[in-house]
């Protein structure tokens, strides 16, 4: 027992002397959480090759860009030495400086964003903790103009290049600026590499063009320090004319680099493009005869529509003979008769080459000429009206004037002197048609040279209308005529001394066939210039009409439709040694031929030749034949 | 009120050494539990705020001291002065690498009051008393919140005081060797608490409008020892 209260008084000194006699907190809750890891941030200002000091040169935004910050942001503060002059809490972290307001001189930027850890800390969660992301650099503010420069152009690596002496200063940037004569205006070009002295002009394929080298900066703006101006045409385009009336364009060696540089040629509405090579040659257009064509060769830079560089070429069928007044084919003799105002020129067929020619005297000008199919006999007549029989196979004999005023005088309607003749056909035996022409009044006569006297001839037509000459038949037995303003032409056969009527055909040319066993007569709605529908009728002058009065019978027809597309129906021919009559149209500059077989009325072909409206076209022996000195054979 | 309780004491100390037939001085020393409801609640209310705290102490018992002037008026009954001091606390904390917060409550009390006990078996060598005390004391209160980040630190704290009353019955068991007493006691404390406020007299509130005060009720579990004086002691020697 004592024992136990020896234990008991222990306890209780015990209690005394080793408790605390008060209270107090000896606990803590711990949270073992690690402190947040480093965090490796990048900051990017407005772009990575953006660099320290930074000239400030006009109104700037700067974006500061975090990269690789995965913590969420708290807050940014930017500042300008030392002095906070913009703040926020979103991203994107920008700010904008005028150089106006800021004094000259070198500035400190400074921005600073906090970020959060994230951690779940007591510190964190009382905003005391968080990461620092600090990113300065220096701006300046320098006010001084950059001095003249003296800028040189050139090709450089087939670019041009324009190139000036580099600039020390770093408080600009460069405007290129560029007149590009008399194209479109070219946007100007902005060069903020200070340490650039060159620029390549990429878009330039040719023309004329200067370049303005102006600067801009703190307190001066598009200060212009030097000009250049150049002009060239860097690749020489050839239009040529190629085989089979192709033509082509050819190019060699260009100066520039042709690297996703475009050729576009512009033709007759349509456009070819291809990308340019250094050389080329290429079929761009197939002509037709005699035609003159421009082409506009353009180059630019894929993309760039703005400095296309346009040339012009032009191309233009050979002329094989002389431009003419009036032809003769002179079939069996290999020779082609082209009548001028001032000559008459012989070719050789089917060479074409230029043998002999009859020049006009003094002041006798050519206005046309008729001669016979098998070519011995021919007459030519001047402006003035007169008349003279010549040998079409030999320049050197002689000319003849034949007395045509005084045979003429009583079937033109009086003694007024002849101021004009149109020749129609020359038969073999000396028949020669016409239409005389005298003051007020036109008179078709049929003249014979070999007695000088007057076998058949129409009262004098006292209207401007146009009167066309008769058509005698080869041989000369028969001949046809319209009377202007009548609804039929007469057909009239030689009886030796005279030509009698033998009966009516349509209005219209007409032409005698082969053998004398049909003729021909095209027609059109009224007279010349006219819109179709005409016609072409052949009829039997083998099997006469009783009554002269009356119309030969009518063999073939052919009725053209009224108005092809937009083409017009202007005039009818006929040629006799191939038996095809033709039509012909004109659409713009081209005048197109229809073919067609005499005998089976069947469409033959179709050739078009370049020429204008009142010009001529013609089909014969397989040639066609414009006036303006084009001549081909048709396969 | 002061006034009364030190007359009352003085009556009972004169009275018992007049009358006396031993006197005896005890030291004590055990473990109080305490109530401390209001003050648990204004913890509960404190740790619904932003801080990330957790509870670390809820008022728990704590060792109590006290010593007794006791007097032995006949075999069965006598009086005794009485004193004692205890303290308990309540602390709400949160520590990580970055830092710490802490919110402590902590209270201390100084009682003293006067008591009588009668003996309640017949043993003469394990007698079992039935006791009662009468007290009055003063409650401390240090209200502290700690806030240490890095080398940072923010402590805040206010200081209350409170004057309470309480009654307390219980039993003791003694036993004596030659001069030297054993005690054990047993007590339940019945406390009218008191206003505890600040020296301005402004007290806690909780969010009920309640105003916080010093709930020491509980259960007082001590051992003592002390020595025997007086006549008693030859006689029992």
């Amino acid at each position: 027992m004592l024992r136990c209260l020896q234990v008991l008084s222990l306890i209780i000194i015990a209690g005394f002397t080793f408790q605390r006699c008060t209270f107090e907190p000896d606990n803590q809750f711990i949270n073992p959480i690690p402190p947040p890891e480093p965090l490796t941030v990048t900051v990017e200002v407005n772009d990575p090759n953006f660099k320290s000091p930074y000239y400030i040169v006009e109104p700037t935004t700067f974006i500061f860009t975090l990269k690789d910050l995965t913590k969420p942001m708290v807050d940014y503060v930017i500042s300008i030495d030392g002095d906070d002059f913009a703040s926020g809490a979103e991203a994107p972290i920008y700010f904008s400086l005028t150089p106006y307001h800021i004094p000259s001189g070198s500035h400190k930027v400074t921005m600073r964003v906090r970020a959060k850890t994230n951690s779940g800390s007591l510190a964190e969660q009382l905003d005391a903790e968080y990461y620092v992301i600090e990113k300065s650099f220096t701006l300046i503010n320098d006010r001084t103009i950059p001095s003249s420069l003296n800028p040189t152009v050139a090709y450089e690596n087939g670019r041009l290049a324009i190139s000036w002496s580099a600039i020390p200063q770093k408080n600009f940037y460069y405007v290129i600026k560029r007149t590009y004569s008399p194209y479109n205006p070219l946007p100007d070009t902005i060069i903020r590499n200070t340490e650039l002295s060159t620029f390549i002009d990429n878009g330039y394929t040719g023309g004329d063009i200067t370049y303005t080298i102006a600067v801009s900066g703190s307190g001066f703006e598009r200060v212009d320090l030097g000009t250049v101006t150049f002009k060239d045409d860097p690749v020489d385009f050839q239009v040529v004319e190629g085989e089979e009336k192709s033509v082509r364009l050819i190019w060699n060696n260009s100066k520039i680099d042709t690297q996703n540089i475009e050729l576009a040629i512009d033709t007759d509405g349509q456009t070819i493009k291809v990308p340019l090579t250094s050389s080329g040659n290429m079929v761009i257009d197939t002509l037709v005869l005699g035609e003159e064509r421009n082409y506009w060769i353009k180059t630019s830079e894929v993309g760039n529509w703005r400095q296309v560089y346009s040339r012009m070429k032009g191309v233009k069928y050979p002329s094989q003979i002389k431009p003419f007044k009036s032809h003769a084919l002179l079939v069996d003799q290999n020779r082609l008769l082209l009548l001028t105002s001032n000559a008459i020129y012989e070719y050789a067929l089917p060479s074409l080459i230029l043998e002999d020619s009859l020049l006009a005297q003094s002041d006798h000008k050519f206005s046309g000429f008729a001669i016979t199919d098998d070519g011995n006999r021919a007459v030519l007549t001047t402006e003035k009206g007169r008349l003279f029989e010549f040998n079409p196979l030999d320049f050197d004999a002689p000319l003849s004037e034949l007395g045509l005023f005084a045979a003429t005088v009583p079937y033109t309607g009086g003694t007024d002197p002849i101021y004009d003749v149109v020749l129609g056909d020359l038969s073999r035996n000396g028949l020669l048609s016409m239409v005389i022409g005298k003051y007020g009044s036109r008179t078709q006569v049929v003249y014979d040279i070999n007695n000088s006297a007057v076998p058949w001839y129409a009262a004098p037509f006292r209207y401007l209308n146009e009167v066309h000459p008769p058509s005698i038949s080869s041989d000369g037995r028969y001949l046809a005529s319209d009377y202007p303003g009548s609804s039929q032409g007469e057909v009239y056969q030689w009886n030796g001394a005279a030509f009698d009527q033998i009966g009516r055909v349509a209005t219209g040319p007409k032409f005698f066939r082969p053998g004398n066993r049909e003729i021909i007569s095209g027609t059109w709605k009224d007279d010349d210039y006219q819109i179709s529908p005409g016609s072409v009728r052949i009829y039997d002058l083998n099997t006469l009409p009783a009554d002269p009065m009356q119309t030969l019978p009518l063999l073939r027809s052919m009725e053209f439709a009224n108005l092809v597309g937009d083409s017009y129906f202007w005039s009818i021919g006929y040629d006799q040694r191939t038996d095809i009559f033709y039509t012909r149209y004109v659409e713009n500059v081209y005048s197109t031929l229809t073919l067609y077989d005499a005998n089976t009325m069947a469409l033959l072909d179709k050739v078009s030749a370049f020429t204008y409206s009142p010009s001529v076209h013609f089909f014969e022996s397989n040639y066609q034949i414009t006036d303006r000195g084009s001549m081909e054979y048709v396969k | 009120m002061k006034k009364v309780v030190i007359i009352c004491a003085l009556i009972t100390i004169t009275y018992g050494l007049c009358a006396a037939q031993g006197v005896s001085i005890m030291l004590h020393t055990g473990v109080g539990t305490f109530a401390m409801k209001k003050q648990k609640d204004l913890q509960q209310e404190v740790r619904g705020s932003t801080m990330p705290w957790r509870p670390v102490h809820k008022f728990p018992p704590y060792w109590i001291y006290g010593g007794s002037l006791s007097i032995q008026l006949n075999s069965q009954f006598g009086v005794s002065a009485y004193a004692e001091y205890g303290s308990t606390g309540g602390t709400l904390n949160y520590t990580d690498y970055s830092g710490s917060v802490q919110f402590d409550q902590l209270l201390r009390y100084m009682q003293g009051g006067i008591g009588m006990f009668l003996q309640i078996n017949l043993s003469d060598k394990w007698p079992l008393f039935a006791t009662s005390h009468l007290l009055v004391g003063k409650t401390k209160e240090t209200v502290s919140s700690t806030l240490r980040l890095g080398n940072s630190t923010e402590h805040e704290s206010i200081q209350l005081h409170a004057l309470n009353f309480s009654f307390r019955p219980g039993l003791m068991m003694q036993h004596r060797v030659k001069t030297f007493l054993f005690q054990a006691n047993l007590g339940m404390e019945i406390q009218l608490p008191g206003k505890l406020q600040n020296e301005d007299g402004n007290s806690l509130v909780l969010q009920n409008r309640e105003e916080v005060n010093a709930q020491w009720s509980g259960l007082r579990a001590t051992l003592g020892v002390g020595l025997l004086l007086g006549k008693n002691k030859k006689a029992e020697d």
